[in-house]
């Protein structure tokens, strides 16, 4: 068995050009498969689960042109009635007094080191739109609310100096307290630079989202639905208020509804989604599938004299059969794992460019993959594909007569 | 001389022959059904240990599919074909895997030498197919015994036509068989080439290898012991040339 592994292992590396095309193949049917499974496990998610995956969909908003987002700081603090001295990049503008300080990191370091590094490290915000606990508000418009609105939230470790509706005065602008984030690591992302910083709540600034230039292909995935945590003490109907007060201000329909009965109406939304997604990404899988074996035993038939050579120098047609399943398991576990990589790349390529949203969802895929039963059934999925795509193919080929496969040299 | 001791005599050459005889071929016949066509027809001769004997013929009178049924690649459809005391025609599939792997080596016109591979992975096949310890200094004995040790890193198609022929007489050697089997082990090599390695087939025949070459060249035939003449099927005018 060995020496047949080591003979497998050289077939492998000797013919590593000729399989490329096959390996490909292997890769891209385990990519679906993984993607396909993950899917049609998402109604087994628990809610946080299944918030990751569609929660993620407004850090999209974050993806912005550095030109058209610099024009758009500077007209936000002109629209405030500020004008910044906004010199260079990175540098913060000071509203003045020790929260306009943080207000402006807020603005400036939210938006440059998503620019740069993509590591968001702000720490509370002027945000127009709620406190917390995870409510959420439906907004019928993105640009609802307007370009600039008083009311504040403030992150937590403000919560001891001021109080929900106190009002602070930075220069000439008054600006109400609505709530406290609250520390909240799903808020914003399951970008591993925010776990580096715990400590620190990170969020959106969605307030300065509003004048973010989305890009076409990022609208038609944006939903205006935004998740909020209740502050202690706020009640929902004190949120719908002052969200209903936001909305009539800014004369737009706002809608507000608790996380239990978001989830139902997002589950049935997304069910009929969903499995339409788990059904093709089947069906292609059954397309990879059928390509494999098809290449699988055209590559068999195509080294007929190769085992031919293998039988005269003395290999039986059982270690044959076991050289090639040998050739081909190895082949997948490869496959396997640069399917991995190549996912896992990708996702680290999504959240370098800003591209959180479909980094998240497929980092959610690849933790679901890897940590949880469905990888269970990738792994048996892969048992299936490498029997179907070459055990049988094999087994099939090496019960013709060995003379067919020398026959090549003797006609 | 006494009667007695004359019939003793005979005695003791017909067992001495029985010893160094080494493949029987008794009426041996190869049907192919769909389409039907007798390749063999209830041929018969002895091949003894140590000799060196070419099958001749012309393209499709048999001879490579005698040569095929000679190494246990083939079945044959009727007749007998004993090795040593062994009844090949009586062994199961299993079995036969066994004697072939034990007994024959093999070199082709065209080489089949894996591509994929280094001159010496090709000759490792064989030691790998049957547990070989020590493999290193066989292959590198065997490479020295046909010339072409400077090559052993190398990649088949680097290799010239006579040096990927030394490469299968090399995988051949490694095997340590008793019949090595070769199918026109010449035919793809020019005349030069060709002379070498029907020295060194013979310088294996020397050391005790019993050899059998398929050839349709006479003169490569003329190098071995004896030449069998196979036509339409038969052994043509008789077992000997």
């Amino acid at each position: 068995m060995k020496n047949i592994s080591i003979l497998a292992m050289k077939m492998i590396s000797g013919k590593l050009l000729k399989n490329f095309i096959f390996f490909l193949w292997m890769v891209a049917g385990f990519v679906l498969a993984g993607i396909a499974l993950t899917v049609a496990n998402m109604n087994s998610f628990d809610e946080m689960q299944f918030h990751k995956i569609c929660d993620v969909q407004r850090t999209g908003y974050l993806f912005v042109e550095e030109s058209e987002k610099y024009e758009d700081e500077v007209a936000f603090f002109e629209g405030i009635g500020l004008e910044p001295e906004v010199e260079k990049v990175g540098e913060f503008v000071n509203l003045g007094g020790e929260l306009g300080e943080e207000l402006a990191k807020i603005q400036m370091g939210h938006q440059y080191t998503n620019l740069y590094g993509g590591a968001d490290m702000v720490e509370c915000t002027c945000i127009d739109k709620d406190v917390f606990d995870i409510f959420h508000i439906n907004l019928s418009l993105r640009e609802n609310l307007g370009t600039y609105q008083n009311e504040i939230i403030l992150g937590h470790q403000y919560q001891k100096k001021y109080q929900n509706t106190d009002s602070i005065k930075l220069e000439d602008t008054e600006y109400k307290i609505l709530g406290f984030i609250d520390r909240n690591e799903k808020w914003l992302s399951e970008d591993v630079a925010y776990s580096d910083i715990p400590e620190i709540t990170s969020f959106v600034n969605t307030d300065y989202m509003v004048f973010v230039p989305v890009m076409p292909e990022e609208r038609s995935q944006c939903t205006n639905t935004s998740y909020y945590k209740l502050a202690k003490g706020v009640t929902q109907a004190q949120f719908e208020k002052t969200v209903q007060k936001i909305a009539e201000k800014n004369k737009v329909k706002v809608s507000v509804h608790a996380l239990d009965e978001y989830i139902e109406t997002v589950k049935e939304k997304n069910e009929t989604m969903l499995k339409a997604l788990v059904k093709y990404s089947l069906y292609l899988l059954g397309a990879v599938l059928f390509i494999i074996c098809v290449l699988k035993v055209y590559s068999l038939f195509g080294n007929k004299r190769q085992y031919g050579v293998l039988y005269t120098s003395g290999l039986t047609s059982r270690q044959i059969v076991i050289l090639i399943c040998l050739e081909n398991c190895f082949m997948f576990a490869f496959a396997l794992v640069a399917a991995f990589l190549l996912l896992w790349n990708f996702v680290t390529l999504c959240q370098n460019t800003g591209y959180l949203l479909r980094g998240e969802v497929i980092n959610g895929v690849i933790r679901e993959i890897l940590y949880s039963r469905v990888f269970v059934q990738e792994f048996l999925l892969c048992v299936i594909m490498t029997v179907i795509s070459s055990v049988i193919p094999s087994v099939v080929f090496c019960k013709i007569s060995p003379l067919s496969m020398m026959r090549d040299y003797n006609e | 001389m006494s009667k007695g001791v004359f019939t003793q005599l005979i005695c003791n050459v017909k067992r001495f022959e029985k010893e160094v005889r080494m493949i029987n071929i008794e009426e041996l016949s190869k049907e192919y059904k769909k389409p039907y066509k007798k390749v063999l027809d209830q041929i018969s001769f002895q091949i003894r240990e140590g000799e060196m004997v070419a099958i001749m013929g012309k393209s499709g009178a048999g001879k490579s599919t005698l040569l095929n049924i000679l190494g246990c690649i083939d079945t044959a459809t009727g007749g007998k074909y004993v090795f040593h005391d062994v009844d090949v025609t009586g062994l199961s599939k299993k079995e036969l895997h066994q004697f072939r792997k034990k007994h024959f080596s093999y070199i082709f016109q065209n080489f089949e030498l894996l591509p994929e591979y280094s001159v010496y992975e090709n000759i490792e096949i064989p030691l790998l197919a049957r547990n070989v310890k020590n493999r290193k200094t066989i292959i590198l004995n065997a490479l020295e015994e046909v010339g072409i040790a400077e090559h052993r890193r190398k990649k088949i198609h680097k290799l010239s036509g006579g040096e990927q022929q030394r490469c299968a007489i090399a995988r051949a050697i490694v095997a340590d068989t008793d019949v090595i089997l070769a199918d026109e082990p010449t035919g793809s090599l020019d005349e030069n080439t060709a002379d070498e390695i029907m020295q060194l087939l013979k310088r294996l025949n020397d050391q005790g290898k019993t050899i059998i070459i398929v050839t349709h060249d006479r003169d490569i035939a003329a190098q071995c012991q004896r030449s069998i003449i196979i036509k339409d099927g038969k052994i043509w005018n008789g077992e000997t040339v």
